[in-house]
């Protein structure tokens, strides 16, 4: 009978996705191009809010756009209508990217002349937050209507996010939601996280939001 | 639904872990998963032998774990206390201070073969 071999690990899951996401840091680092990883629920405003915030900097610095969906490229041709280089992801029926389908996007748009790269990831508050992309930021978006308790409940998320979009803010007087309890709520889970409230739709609080992703993206490319 | 990236990840660094000790049929996969990576174990079974299909290695293997209890310590009180059963809150002081000390993770313990 063949003997059966036992092997000790006691290895992390996440270990060797850990270590892609530090090199493909590294390699950004070196080519001076920052990657911004945004996420939030299906319908938040993730493409609008891109969208606007393309158009608004565009000039400034040279974007590129990877967009991961499980199916459908319809995202990817609403950044593509703006001229903006962008490609679409699909992830095969998962909900989240990893940092090796962050690698493959990467490849795929070509980063080396781009100041910005944002991978817009797979709608979900769960999921995204659980895998290190690679990203120098991560970047959340809730909206008005999906209530003010979600830091609450999705904990990772307001954790692993350094800025957090209240988008929507244009609709807060049909629904009872409560600013200051979110903001509370979010700097529970993370006292660092800098809010920004916005209206993709409107334009309001964009001065700021884009300050701030400016800000980032020359602090990472530059030094 | 993220216990199928949570398997993919697992398969691809099993493979890995067998290749390099010349094991080709892994029979057996033993997980030890944090109480506080909202895993459903139940979906974790049902994934599987989808998962493991695509990667010849762990075709056949079995896959056991143990679920690992989300323990904190209070940095007000020093209490240690069950992280899930308390919603993150110190049940003697009331603080939300803490170091997580188990339960944040999901670790590959063992695999025979």
């Amino acid at each position: 009978m063949k003997d059966v071999k036992i092997i000790e690990i006691k290895k992390s899951i996440f270990a060797d996705n850990d270590a892609e996401a530090a090199r493909i840091r590294e390699k950004l680092k070196t080519e001076k191009t920052f990657l911004m990883n945004m996420m939030s629920s299906p319908g938040s405003g993730k493409t609008t809010t891109l969208l606007r915030t393309i158009k608004d900097i565009d000039g400034k610095i040279k974007i590129g756009v990877m967009e991961a969906d499980i199916d459908s490229s319809v995202d990817a041709e609403a950044i593509a209508a703006t001229g903006t280089r962008s490609i679409q992801i699909h992830t095969g029926g998962m909900c989240h990217l990893d940092a090796g389908m962050t690698e493959q996007g990467l490849k795929e748009l070509g980063t080396e002349d781009l100041d910005l790269v944002v991978l817009e990831n797979v709608g979900n508050l769960v999921c995204p937050a659980e895998f290190d992309t690679g990203a120098c930021k991560n970047v959340a978006i809730l909206s008005v209507p999906e209530g003010h308790d979600k830091p609450l409940k999705y904990p990772l998320m307001f954790e692993k996010c350094q800025a957090l979009l209240i988008n929507k803010i244009d609709v807060m007087p049909y629904f009872d939601f409560d600013m200051n309890k979110v903001i509370e709520f979010a700097k529970m889970r993370n006292s660092e996280i800098e809010i920004f409230p916005v209206s993709a739709k409107t334009g309001e609080g964009f001065n700021e939001w884009e300050n701030w992703l400016l800000n980032e993206v020359n602090q990472w490319n530059n030094n | 639904m993220h216990e199928l990236g949570i398997l993919y990840n697992m398969a691809k660094t099993v493979t890995k872990i067998a290749e390099e000790n010349n094991i080709d049929n892994v029979t057996e996969i033993y997980l030890e998963i944090g109480s506080l990576k909202g895993i459903v174990p139940q979906f974790l079974d049902e994934a599987f032998p989808y998962v493991a299909g695509q990667f010849p290695c762990i075709e056949k293997a079995v896959l056991k774990y143990r679920v690992i209890p989300a323990k904190g310590l209070c940095d007000d009180c020093n209490a240690i206390y069950d992280l899930c059963d308390n919603e993150g809150i110190c049940p003697r002081c009331h603080s939300r201070n803490k170091k997580v000390l188990s339960g944040d993770d999901i670790t590959i313990v063992q695999i025979s073969g």
